[in-house]
C-alpha cells in the first residue's frame, strides 16, 4: 500500500469512526485500537520496549 | 481431561522457596529491563491463608516494584474481607473461576468431597463486589466453556451477576483426545457456542468485557492482542510449582508430552536469567509458533495464532497441526467479520 492509498484508507477509517456505531462493544474496541495507534508512537522509547529496538 | 499432578504437590510453597522465588524474579526483571506479570494460580492460592498470603505478596511487591502486575486466579471459595484488604494494600487483582450458573458450574467444579461449590464461589464474588476497592481488585471471571450448555443462559447469568469481564476458555483437549463436547476435529460445537455469545455481546447495550472476543476483534481491526492463544505475540510463560520446580505452560499437562523440561530445574539451582536464555527454554518458547503448513499458509493466522500449543497435539505428528478448535475459530472469525466488516483493517480484510 503506497502513501496515497494509506492516507485514503485512514480518511475512510476516520469517517467510519465518526459515524454512529450502534454496538457499544464495537465502539469501545474501535476507540481502543485508535488509542493504541497513538500510544505505540509515544511509547517507542519507553524502557519496556528498549530491548527490542 | 482433569489435571491430577497437584495431588503430589505441597499445598503451600515453603517460606524458604518463596524467598528465593522473589529474589529470582527481581533478578529476571532487572536483566530483561521490562516488567512481566506474576499470577498465583491453582491448585488454590488462597489455601495459603491470610497471614502467609500477606507475607508472600509483600515480598513479591517489594522485589518487583509497582510496574509488574501481580494477580491471583482463585476458585473464590476462600475470599474474605481480610484477604481483599491485603490484596488492596499490595495492588493485587483477583480473577475468579466461575463457569456460569450453578447447573453449568457444578457439573465439574466440585470440592474434594464431590460437593457443589457454586454457592460458595458466588459468596466470594459478592464479597469482592462489596469491597470499597472492588474496581481495583476484581478483574473478572474465568469461565471454561461447556458447549452443551446454553450460551444464552450463561451470558445472561454473568450479566445479572455484574462481573466486569469474562474470559471464556475452551476446554483442554487435542486431536487424539478430543475436548469435552467436541465430536471430531472438524465439528463446530465450540464455534456455535461462542458465536452465539458474540452475537449477544455485540447486541448488548451495556456489555461487560469478553477478553477472548475483544482480543480477536482488535486484531481484525489492526490493533494488538494480549491474550495467549490468539494472535502472533510470543509469551514467555514459566510455571513455578509449590515445591519450587520449574515447568512449562501448565496447559501442556493436558498433552501426552506434558509440561516438564528435559532438565528438571528447581528455583535457586540456576538463576532464572540463565534459564530464560538457555537453548532449552528458547526452544520451548519458539514452540508456541505454529509449524503446520495449514497454519503457515492460512490467512487467519494473524488472528487465531494457531491456538494454544496444547490444543495442536496429535499422536502421529506431535504439535505440528492446527489447533483442534480450527473449525470453531474459523466459524467465529467469519461471524466477527460480519459484525465489524465495515471497520476491518485493510491488511486483515481479505
Amino acid at each position: 500500500m503506497d502513501a496515497g492509498q494509506d492516507a485514503q484508507v485512514r480518511t475512510e477509517e476516520a469517517q467510519l469512526l465518526d459515524a454512529p456505531i450502534e454496538s457499544p462493544a464495537i465502539r469501545r474496541l474501535l476507540e481502543e485500537v485508535r488509542a493504541e495507534e497513538i500510544d505505540v508512537s509515544r511509547s517507542y522509547n519507553r524502557t519496556f520496549n528498549r530491548h527490542n529496538r | 481431561m482433569g489435571d491430577e499432578s497437584w495431588r503430589n504437590m505441597p499445598k503451600r510453597m515453603s517460606l524458604a522457596t518463596e524467598v528465593v522465588v522473589a529474589e529470582e524474579l527481581a533478578g529476571l526483571q532487572r536483566a530483561q529491563g521490562r516488567p512481566f506479570s506474576v499470577v498465583l494460580h491453582g491448585g488454590e492460592p488462597l489455601l495459603l491463608g491470610a497471614a502467609r498470603l500477606q507475607g508472600m505478596l509483600q515480598r513479591l511487591r517489594q522485589a518487583l516494584g509497582p510496574v509488574c502486575g501481580i494477580s491471583i486466579q482463585t476458585n473464590g471459595v476462600l475470599i474474605s474481607d481480610a484477604i481483599l484488604d491485603i490484596c488492596t494494600d499490595q495492588n493485587v487483582t483477583l480473577s475468579v473461576s466461575l463457569d456460569g450458573p450453578a447447573a453449568v458450574h457444578d457439573r465439574l467444579r466440585v470440592d474434594l468431597r464431590g460437593r457443589a461449590t457454586h454457592a460458595l464461589v458466588v459468596k466470594g464474588i459478592e464479597a469482592l463486589k462489596r469491597h470499597p476497592a472492588r474496581t481495583q481488585l476484581f478483574s473478572g471471571v474465568l469461565a471454561v466453556v461447556d458447549p452443551q450448555s446454553s450460551p444464552e443462559d450463561v451470558y445472561e447469568y454473568f450479566k445479572g451477576l455484574g462481573v466486569p469481564s469474562v474470559d471464556f476458555l475452551y476446554r483442554d483437549g487435542n486431536h487424539t483426545d478430543l475436548p469435552h463436547g467436541k465430536t471430531s476435529p472438524s465439528s463446530t460445537e465450540y464455534g456455535r457456542w461462542i458465536t452465539t455469545i458474540l452475537d449477544l455481546y455485540i447486541a448488548d447495550r451495556e456489555p461487560f468485557r469478553i477478553r477472548m472476543l475483544d482480543d480477536m476483534m482488535k486484531l481484525l481491526l489492526g490493533g494488538l492482542g494480549v491474550k495467549e492463544g490468539v494472535g502472533l505475540t510470543d509469551y514467555g510463560i514459566l510455571v513455578i510449582d509449590t515445591d519450587g520446580s520449574l515447568k512449562k505452560n501448565d496447559t501442556l499437562k493436558s498433552s501426552p508430552l506434558g509440561d516438564r523440561f528435559d532438565t528438571a530445574w528447581k528455583i535457586g539451582d540456576r538463576s532464572l536469567v540463565d534459564i530464560a536464555s538457555s537453548p532449552v527454554f528458547q526452544n520451548y518458547h519458539l514452540a508456541q509458533r505454529p509449524t503446520s503448513m495449514i497454519c503457515v499458509k492460512c490467512p487467519l493466522l494473524k488472528i487465531c495464532g494457531g491456538g494454544m500449543l496444547t490444543h495442536r497435539f496429535k499422536d502421529e505428528s506431535g504439535y505440528n497441526n492446527p489447533t483442534v478448535f480450527c473449525a470453531d475459530q474459523q466459524m467465529l472469525i467469519a461471524r466477527m467479520r460480519e459484525h465489524i466488516g465495515a471497520f476491518l483493517h485493510p491488511a486483515r480484510a481479505a
